[in-house]
């Protein structure tokens, strides 16, 4: 399936990277968008995410530390070992930079590897590695695409000609960044690599100095801990958003994931939550580590401060969300909501509850019912004239029942884009009264056949 | 029961109505109101539609619109009188010359409630408070008799239910008749979905996520009388007053006829006497040795249907405008029916001489049609915006403003919002736009659309598609017309709503020409066009280089020379003539005299050719065809154009003479072969016509046949008058190409962009007709292109022509004058010389080394550019004395390092050209390739075009021209340059299809196919077309960029 990253932060978006099948089918990075799409019009086109990148660049790295001391990430594509002193160990420098490729073919990642005395050269060997170093285009060492432009129009095509101008022309009459390029990959200059930034672990082990066998005890424990970890992820400026609690003892262990949907959780929180968890599923009879990680944690996210206090308050609601949560299992807490719609049935949304209080309703335009049947009834109604209102019920068994107009009627068309629900019946609403005084809410509809249909959807009162 | 429907919001209230103003008249027709009238919010831009409308299926309409003041209630409000309509156009005017163009602002004070020619109508609010009530107290005692309190149902429930009786009651207590408003935004209810549309364009939204925003339900709409009876049951006396108000409106847009044109005092003579004055000058000027009797025969005629008319101030306007672009150079002409009349002539608006022509001064001023004429003029191009401002300055913002166009909405558009609208991901959006580029009148079809990658059969898609072409031709806002300007007598304000135009100190009405056209107000066009610019180039170069003084009038007429190199379809750079379709008609018509350019100019258009003209005309030119008149009357009145009806005013005598038509029928018949917007308006005469000519004996086939023709001048046919002017340019332009072709070619290089052809070809084409070419170069050149040499070397007598530096790209005119200024000091003599002497940016010099520019300097394209980058960018004082110091001693300090650069091959040289001036001195990029062409089997231009028919050929060019005529049902035209001229190719709609790609992205085509030819003229009918970019690529090592210019 030929694929596309496609750098939609310019006015015209462009292709930055294309996969085996679309360079196949005749694409190059480079293309806007509309040229790419009638080169291959089945291309799966996906937006590029820069940071995303760097993340996995990073994570190769950290996978590839075990060659090299040395790895750095060298965005937007690429990934420098500085192998010095290492081929040794791996029985040569192309047993070394072979064990590398296969390395990241197992992960799925296509690779092209180039080894060279400066890391200027390793660059420039893994892209061209076909060609003799002369031959190597000018343009690789260029990048801002003016300076390419330059190049060109001077008739600097290859690295030889670069090479052959004395370097002071170079750097004055082409580019300084140009000329340091240059010095670093003959190795008249040194190039310093960034170091691979190292990932925070938040993670506290306690070992008891005495099993703990009585629960009453855990507690304690478990609050010392987390005072602990929170205080670390504090320093630095992070909250915990998933927790793992391991208890281990006595042969047993036992784990527990907490994802608080709160987003900056206290530890008074997640002890609530623990405990409440263990009530469901006891920890081990004997406890001898504790072991509290936050797995999962993000930056603390900016806190805006009532001027009045009332905190407490606002807190309230997700504190019982949480506990409901904790109680009755992840996503089994629902909040109703408004939705803004005119068809009466769509005004009502149901979602997962998170930290959110959901929205006030606002008044329905027009009374509403205050039951709503789960499903909207057929009846059989009579009417003087066909579409005209209502003016008696059937019931069956019971023959009419006398209605009298509580209000005019209501047309409300239903969604002419969406699929039609068989649930969201109606067209005209009426709210009448019958005999008994009850008040009930019709909806009337045309039929297949041309007819008209009739539903009670709810009462009132 | 008689009632009206006076709410109708129509599309005119852009993204709120989902309806036309003729929309709803048609249905208000059909439904049997009595009358209706519009409710858009602040304007009056539809009215003049709906009036017509109106009057067309014979029902009522009242003029009025919304006022919706910041600070008070919205009203409905109507024009009862002239005086009223004044007012309210005043007070829209008021509204919205106070905030940038399109908008308006109301406040409550600004409301014309005193005025008694203004009925209004309280709007029902979405809550009645007592804001509102005491508004409406107010409101009460200002208009009282002429204010209604309106109440509306549109099935919405209660709530509604309790605003009209709080409504009721208020209405009751303050003494004010009801008014039944319910309100329309469809003419029917199968609208909603648009309406639905529009609000999420409106509200940048899309359908899941607009909410209650959306139409509720379909209520909103029209209602005939029984359906408006059945709504307001219980309020009977509200309908009546519909009526009522109806009737009260007397105001018609009829009424407007007769407000125009300014009058000002001409030293104690009426304009009448004024106008007969300047003729008789003008008479005098054109003809010093006296007045021939035919014209002064006309000129009488004329001047008496003028005085009748009392049309004198108009021309006298015109002429004033004319008159000062004279003042100022200006080159200018008339054109259009205007080139019917004498008058117009020796005041030397038109050029059209009646002592050679046959002028129909009614096709221009008719007693029939009681409206002003249109004079449009032309002029050049660069100074039109100088004749705009004069006429502001002159008549006052009061008295002169811009006309409007209606910028409808277009497929493009259209796809992409209404995707948005439903959702749709940006990659569809981008894939639907794409589909519709080049689309007809019907979108895209399922082919187009399964190439850019969509599913035509997916529902979605399906209702977008449909709800598009809905949406495609709705008024999406109002722009300014680039030169119709409308002037008036009274203020201009009191006979339409102005508003601000984008660009400061211009105002634009609200109307744009055809509603001034229907309502007969004057409007004046002031056109702009390229060869105007040209030619007055032309003459100041022959003036200041040659010492030959001509202009526009001088010009020696009848040269043979020139027909002869017309004949020969020799005409790149020549006005009109130059198009493909032209070049290839010119062999085949042989132009031999003035009026054969007539013709040419006239039937080379769609019109003529759908009309089936063109080629009856060729063959009895050919004399292929025997010229034979059906009836002499036909013979008078066809004569001139050898039997077969070529112009408008052929047309019109036809259906006079032959079809008895009276010249008012005749006028309808020319009016709806002019609104090419109402197509279907022409087959309405068709019945008429044909009956008529067959009662006065001819036959019905002939009839329809002759009915026919005059169909196809629905879309393009012109005026002879109008051809006559545009062929004394053609003329014109020829002679100057013909005889000196070195002045042509700077004046026209320096009046760029204009034309058909880009820089390249009327370089390569001057050259072919031997005119030598100097390249750019910082010692010689100036911003304009410029003429060299004495000639005198020269066996004809030819200049060089030295390219100006306007041909650098990305060089700034300020950059190059500072050079030009520079050098007034003396010559550079090396390149930090001129640096310093120029002061100029790294870039500017770069720009002039890519340009190889320096070529005086000794330097080469590469060798100059190695040295700008090699300057030091700053200049520090002690620097610049030693260097000074220094270079008296000669030689520059701190030199540039030396390098050795390899010099381009040939071809990179030509593509570096390309880059950086749009073509090149040393060659054509194909002749590099010519031998691997060749190898191909691939022919030059010259050799195909020499091929008989039948014959199998390809060839290889470069694309210029790609060409889809909306009348050739997908037919692509394409030219091909190679170093030997032009190739013309014809793809059918399977081909064009098949080779998309190849048609759109190759800079370089090989095209494989069969010879078509027609005596001289030929074209290659394509089997297949292939990109051959990558042998340009190869040339410069690098893809080159795509040339091609994309007609209609």
């Amino acid at each position: 399936m030929p694929l596309a990253l496609v750098d939609r932060t310019r006015a015209r978006p462009r292709v930055v990277a294309v996969n085996a099948a679309a360079r196949a089918r005749g694409l190059g990075v480079g293309a806007d968008v509309g040229e790419a799409r009638l080169r291959v019009p089945d291309i799966v086109l996906l937006p590029d995410d820069p940071p995303a990148r760097t993340r996995a660049l990073v994570r190769i790295c950290r996978g590839l530390r075990r060659l090299s001391p040395r790895v750095v990430p060298e965005p937007p594509d690429g990934v420098l070992l500085d192998v010095t002193g290492c081929a040794a160990l791996f029985g040569g420098e192309a047993a070394l930079v072979r064990a590398a490729s296969d390395h990241l073919r197992r992960l799925d990642v296509a690779v092209l590897a180039g080894l060279g005395d400066t890391p200027e050269e390793a660059r420039l060997r893994a892209r061209f590695a076909a060609r003799a170093p002369e031959d190597v285009p000018a343009p690789a060492l260029a990048g801002d695409p003016r300076l390419v432009r330059t190049l060109h129009r001077l008739g600097l095509r290859r690295l030889s000609d670069l090479a052959a101008l004395p370097r002071a022309a170079v750097a004055r009459h082409l580019d300084p960044a140009l000329a340091r390029r240059l010095d670093a990959l003959a190795g008249r200059r040194e190039e310093a690599l960034a170091a691979l930034p190292e990932a925070p672990r938040f993670r506290v082990h306690l070992v008891l100095p005495a099993p703990l066998r009585e629960e009453a005890a855990l507690p304690a424990v478990l609050e010392r801990g987390l005072h602990r970890l929170l205080a670390g992820l504090e320093r630095s400026g992070r909250v915990v958003r998933r927790l793992r609690c391991t208890l281990a003892g006595g042969g047993g262990s036992r784990i527990l994931d907490l994802e608080p949907a709160s987003p900056a959780p206290d530890a008074s929180l997640l002890l609530r939550l623990l405990l409440l968890r263990l009530e469901r599923r006891p920890p081990p009879a004997v406890v001898e580590e504790v072991v509290l990680e936050a797995v999962r944690h993000a930056p603390r996210p900016a806190r805006q401060r009532a001027l009045e206090g009332g905190e407490e308050e606002a807190e309230a609601f997700p504190r019982l969300l949480e506990e409901l949560g904790a109680l009755l299992g992840p996503r089994r807490v629902l909040v109703f909501e408004p939705r803004d719609d005119h068809r009466p049935l769509r005004t009502v949304r149901v979602r997962e509850a998170d930290g959110v209080p959901p929205a006030p309703f606002p008044r329905p335009p027009a009374p509403r019912p205050l039951l709503w049947l789960p499903r909207p009834r057929p009846v059989e109604v009579v009417a003087v004239v066909p579409d005209g209102p209502p003016v008696a019920l059937v019931e069956p068994g019971s023959g009419l029942l006398r209605l009298s107009r509580a209000g005019p009627v209501e047309r409300i068309e239903p969604a002419w884009w969406r699929e039609s629900d068989p649930r969201d019946v109606g067209r005209d609403f009426f709210a009448v009264r019958d005999e008994r005084g009850r008040g009930l809410w019709l909806a009337r509809e045309e039929g297949p056949d041309g007819a008209p249909r009739w539903f009670l959807l709810g009462t009132f009162g | 029961m008689e009632a009206a429907f006076l709410r109708c919001v129509s599309a005119f209230d852009f993204l709120k109505g989902a309806s036309l103003p003729e929309e709803y008249a048609e249905a208000a027709a059909r439904a049997g109101l009595a009358g209706f009238a519009l409710a858009d919010g602040g304007t009056l831009a539809g009215v003049v539609r709906a009036h017509l409308a109106a009057r067309e299926v014979g029902i009522r309409f009242a003029v009025g619109c919304r006022l919706d003041p910041e600070d008070g209630p919205s009203l409905l409000c109507w024009a009862a009188s002239r005086e009223g309509y004044a007012r309210l156009c005043r007070t829209l005017t008021a509204g919205r010359l106070r905030v940038p163009k399109g908008r308006i602002r109301l406040l409550f004070r600004d409301l014309p409630l005193d005025e008694p020619g203004l009925l209004f109508a309280l709007l029902p609010p979405a809550v009645v408070d007592d804001a509102f009530r005491a508004r409406a107290r107010d409101l009460a005692e200002l208009a009282r008799g002429r204010l209604w309190c309106g109440i509306e149902r549109h099935l919405e429930g209660p709530p509604e239910e309790e605003r009209l009786a709080a409504v009721a009651e208020l209405a009751d207590r303050l003494r004010l008749p009801l008014l039944a408003l319910p309100e329309a935004r469809l003419h029917d209810p199968a609208r909603r979905p648009l309406l639905d549309v529009l609000t999420c364009i409106r509200e940048r939204c899309t359908l899941e996520e607009a909410g209650s925003r959306l139409a509720r339900n379909a209520e909103r709409r029209l209602l005939s009388p029984r359906g408006l009876e059945a709504r307001f049951s219980d309020h009977p006396e509200a309908l009546i007053q519909t009526a009522e108000v109806l009737a009260r409106c007397r105001f018609s847009l009829d009424g407007l006829r007769y407000d125009y044109p300014v009058e000002e005092d001409y030293g104690g003579l009426t304009p009448q006497q004024e106008l007969e004055r300047r003729v008789r000058e003008g008479a005098a000027w054109r003809w010093p040795e006296g007045v021939p009797e035919k014209v002064r025969a006309q000129l009488s005629h004329e001047l008496r249907v003028v005085a009748e008319l009392g049309y004198a101030p108009y021309f006298l306007t015109v002429h004033d405008i004319v008159r000062f672009a004279r003042s100022r150079g200006i080159l200018c002409q008339g054109r259009g029916s205007a080139a019917n009349s004498a008058i117009c002539y020796v005041l030397g608006i038109t050029s059209v001489d009646p002592e050679k022509s046959d002028l129909l001064f009614e096709r221009f001023v008719s007693a029939a049609r009681a409206e002003p004429p249109d004079i449009d003029v032309d002029f050049e191009h660069e100074r039109r915006e100088e004749v705009i401002r004069w006429v502001f300055e002159r008549y006052g913002r009061e008295h002169a403003a811009m006309v409007a166009t209606v910028i409808c909405w277009r497929w493009k558009s259209a796809l992409r919002e209404v995707a948005g609208v439903f959702g749709l991901p940006r990659e569809v959006q981008d894939a639907l736009s794409r589909a519709a580029s080049g689309t007809g009148a019907e979108g895209p079809d399922a082919a187009t659309l399964r190439a850019s990658g969509l599913d035509p059969e997916d529902p979605t898609l399906r209702r977008v598609l449909e709800l598009a072409r809905e949406l495609v031709g709705l008024p999406r806002h109002l722009s300014q017309h680039p030169g119709g300007m409308v002037i008036s007598r009274s203020p201009l304000c009191e006979l339409v709503p102005v508003e601000n135009a984008a660009m400061p100190g211009r105002t634009v009405i609200e109307w744009d020409r055809d509603d001034l056209d229907a309502l007969g107000l004057l409007k004046i066009d002031l056109l702009g066009l390229g060869i105007l610019s040209c030619l007055r180039r032309a003459f100041e170069l022959l003036r200041v280089h040659k010492g030959i003084d001509l202009d526009l009038a001088r010009i020696p007429p009848e040269d043979p020379a020139v027909y002869g190199m017309l004949a020969r379809g020799d005409s790149i750079g020549v006005f009109q003539v130059e198009s493909r379709a032209q070049t290839s008609m010119l062999p085949r018509l042989k132009p031999r005299c003035f009026y054969d350019l007539v013709v040419q100019v006239a039937i080379v258009r769609p019109g003529p050719i759908q009309g089936e003209m063109v080629h009856p005309y060729l063959r009895r030119r050919c004399g292929e065809e025997p010229v034979t008149f059906p009836s002499r009357e036909l013979g008078e009145i066809l004569g001139r154009t050898l039997g077969v009806p070529l112009f408008q005013e052929q047309a019109m005598k036809i259906a006079i003479r032959a079809a008895g038509f009276t010249p008012e029928e005749a006028e309808g018949l020319r009016r709806a072969m002019a609104a090419f917007r109402r197509a279907g308006e022409v087959a309405r005469w068709r019945e008429r016509f044909v009956t008529g000519m067959v009662r006065r004996g001819y036959g019905r086939d002939f009839a329809e046949r002759c009915f026919r023709q005059i169909e196809g001048f629905g879309a393009y046919g012109f005026p002879e008058s109008h051809a006559a002017s545009f062929a004394l340019l053609v003329y014109a332009s020829a002679w100057v190409k013909c005889h000196h072709p070195d002045v042509f070619l700077a004046a026209i290089l320096n009046s760029q962009p204009m034309g058909f052809y880009a820089p390249a070809q009327l370089v390569r084409d001057a050259r072919a007709h031997g005119v030598a070419v100097r390249p750019v170069d910082v010692n010689a050149s100036l911003w304009d292109c410029t003429l060299e040499g004495d000639g005198e070397g020269d066996a004809n007598r030819r200049l060089a022509v030295r390219l100006g530096l306007r041909m650098v790209k990305g060089l700034g005119r300020a950059e190059a004058e500072r050079l030009v200024e520079a050098r007034r000091a003396g010559p550079f003599r090396d390149l930090p010389e001129l640096a310093a002497r120029t002061g100029l940016s790294r870039g500017a010099l770069e720009r002039l080394a890519e340009a190889d520019a320096f070529g005086s300097l000794g330097l080469s394209r590469r060798q100059a550019l190695w040295q700008v980058r090699g300057l030091r960018t700053t200049h520090l004082p002690l620097f610049a004395r030693v260097e000074a110091e220094r270079r008296e001693g000669g030689g520059p300090v701190d030199p540039p390092h030396p390098a050795r650069l390899r010099e381009p091959a040939a071809g990179e040289a030509i593509a570096l050209d390309w880059e950086s001036l749009g073509l090149s001195l040393r060659g054509h990029p194909l002749e590099l390739l010519r031998e691997d062409l060749a190898a191909r089997g691939v022919l030059t231009a010259r050799a195909a075009n020499a091929l008989p028919d039948g014959a199998r050929a390809a060839v290889a060019g470069l694309p210029i021209v790609r060409q889809r005529p909306g009348t050739a049902k997908g037919v692509v035209f394409v030219t091909l340059e190679d170093e030997t001229g032009f190739a013309n190719l014809i793809l059918w709609p399977d081909r064009a299809r098949r080779f998309r790609h190849a048609l759109l992205f190759a800079a370089l085509a090989v095209a494989r196919g069969r010879i078509q030819r027609e005596g001289e003229v030929v074209h290659l009918l394509v089997d297949r077309l292939g990109d051959a970019s990558h042998l340009l690529r190869r040339l410069a090592d690098r893809p080159p960029p795509v040339m091609a210019r994309d007609f209609r």
